[in-house]
């Protein structure tokens, strides 16, 4: 699945909060997409979905425009948004979550069911009774990625997905992500920590007030001193895998 | 003994009523984040069409009539959710007051318009219409027949919003509407069936306690009152709370009628108060963030 966004503008009110930005998800790519707190991160997610909606531009999911289309059509196309924070639903139980992901989508098939996304994520299976309200931080990100797979998706919207997790908790999520990448889903990876954002995506986008600043790989990125005290990150801080 | 029997027979017939009305409310309520205000005149619409199709016949036609006016208040809440009601879904609350408020006064002139300023009756069949002796208590069987109803929708309200994928759905939105239309879901269709459903259930309530009323209008402003202090006192979106709630309004309303026939209706605003200042959220409510 190929997800193409072409300068588009979006207002919160009287503010506004893209400027015309771009870009492009290839199949099977995993991109980051950059940036400070408030640069307009979360918007570019909302006005893919269309929860908010872009006074102009163009939004293309393998060439279907998205523009305008209701916020229920990505899913239905394979486009999976998992927002941040703990969004789930917190009165339903695990199994009742994952089974409202299925019936949202009902004319989707593909490999993954209740079945696959527990022996994905064994402690689900143990909790699955359990109220989503009362999971735990690490435990709601699990189900917010279960109830993804459970629409059989081509292509995930990720926001922000460390936010307010353990350090232990991210490293688990490195590894779904990973596991994810192999299932051949692109993912489009929201993320204010650029050292977490570098582990996972290829390429990257770097987000200023409203506009692309700068887009290329994540070692270009790394390799420059200006972006790199644009991200806040240290000069001394070389990330994981060296610069 | 027996007139306590007489009494609680009484406020328990009472209570089922309106907690199926309130039900309806409270579904709306939930799923939309909308306080419907015509609710009563769904309720009043009900008696009104329950009084033209039974007519002067009694017997198997009571009962069908009783459906059919619930059907055709259900086509009637299809309409006004997609003529009025969905502009408003997420909007500001006064705006939304204002536009339901709006609906209720064109409902209550056309219902003037086509049943006039009259009290109607309608006679419930002979087969319930007499009563039974329990205690040396004599009871109406009319009154089982409202308790069972509303025992009935409470059940399948419990089964549909606890044992259903369907009810899953509705209670997702409750939870978080943003996610369930990301995720899929055509939340105006379902919003649609929603409200429908609770259009269905207010004019039930009113087709089935014709026999005990005189049917006339004002009867939507008494009940809409009624059932929001119900809704409020169970808290906002809970069927279980209703169901609470209906029963203690229904209690204080027959405690009051007793002991002080004249400030009846206080205390029934004295519970509400009660059980605010302890829980403002509402029996089973939940705090607002």
């Amino acid at each position: 699945m190929r997800l193409e966004v072409r300068d588009i503008h979006t207002y919160y009110g009287a503010s506004h909060v893209l400027q015309g930005a771009s870009l492009v998800v290839e199949p099977s790519e995993v991109v980051a997409l950059l940036g400070r707190n408030g640069a307009g991160k979360t918007t570019m997610m909302r006005s893919i979905i269309g929860l908010t909606r872009p006074e102009s531009g163009s939004i293309r999911l393998d060439g279907e425009e998205l523009l305008g289309a209701p916020s229920y059509r990505p899913a239905r196309l394979g486009l999976a948004f998992l927002p941040s924070g703990r969004r789930v639903f917190s009165s339903l139980s695990v199994e009742e979550n994952l089974e409202v992901a299925r019936r949202s989508c009902p004319r989707r098939s593909g490999p993954w069911n209740t079945e696959r996304v527990y022996g994905l994520f064994p402690k689900l299976a143990q909790l699955r009774r359990r109220t989503a309200g009362h999971l735990s931080g690490g435990e709601q990100q699990m189900l917010k990625i279960g109830r993804a797979l459970m629409t059989n998706p081509a292509m995930i919207l990720l926001d922000e997905p460390t936010e307010g997790l353990s350090p232990a908790v991210v490293g688990e999520l490195g590894e779904w992500l990973s596991m994810l990448a192999r299932e051949n889903l692109s993912i489009l990876l929201a993320e204010q920590s650029a050292t977490f954002a570098r582990e996972h995506a290829s390429r990257g986008y770097l987000l200023e007030k409203g506009t692309i600043r700068f887009e290329g790989s994540m070692d270009e990125i790394w390799a420059s001193a200006e972006l790199r005290s644009a991200l806040g990150i240290a000069a001394r801080d070389d990330g994981t895998t060296g610069a | 003994m027996a007139q306590f029997l007489t009494e609680a027979m009484g406020t328990l017939s009472d209570a089922g009523s309106l907690f199926v009305v309130a039900a309806g409310l409270t579904l709306v309520f939930g799923a939309m984040r909308v306080i419907n205000l015509a609710h009563g005149s769904f309720y009043m619409y009900g008696a009104f069409l329950m009084t033209t199709f039974v007519g002067t016949s009694s017997g198997l036609r009571f009962w069908w009539s009783i459906l059919l006016a619930a059907l055709v208040v259900g086509a009637l809440g299809l309409v006004v959710q997609l003529g009025v009601v969905r502009f408003v879904v997420g909007k500001e609350p006064l705006t939304q007051l204002v536009a339901t408020f709006a609906v209720f006064y064109i409902l209550a002139d056309i219902g003037l318009h086509i049943w006039g300023d009259g009290a109607r009756t309608v006679m419930a069949p002979l087969a319930v219409s007499s009563s039974f002796t329990l205690a040396g208590a004599y009871l109406p069987v009319y009154d089982l027949v409202i308790i069972g109803c509303a025992v009935l929708v409470g059940l399948a309200l419990w089964l549909v919003l606890g044992h259903t994928s369907l009810g899953w759905m509705i209670r997702a939105a409750v939870d978080d509407p943003e996610i369930l239309q990301s995720g899929g879901v055509n939340l105006r269709r379902l919003h649609l069936g929603v409200f429908t459903a609770g259009a269905l259930l207010a004019a039930l309530a009113g087709a089935i306690v014709t026999p005990q009323i005189s049917v006339a209008p004002g009867m939507d402003q008494s009940i809409i009152v009624t059932s929001l202090l119900v809704v409020v006192i169970g808290g906002l979106g809970s069927v279980v709370g209703t169901a609470l709630a209906a029963l203690i309004i229904g209690i204080a309303d027959t405690v009051g009628t007793l002991v002080a026939p004249n400030w009846a209706a206080t205390f029934m605003y004295f519970a509400v108060i009660l059980v605010l200042v302890v829980r403002p959220w509402g029996l089973f409510g939940t705090p607002e963030r």
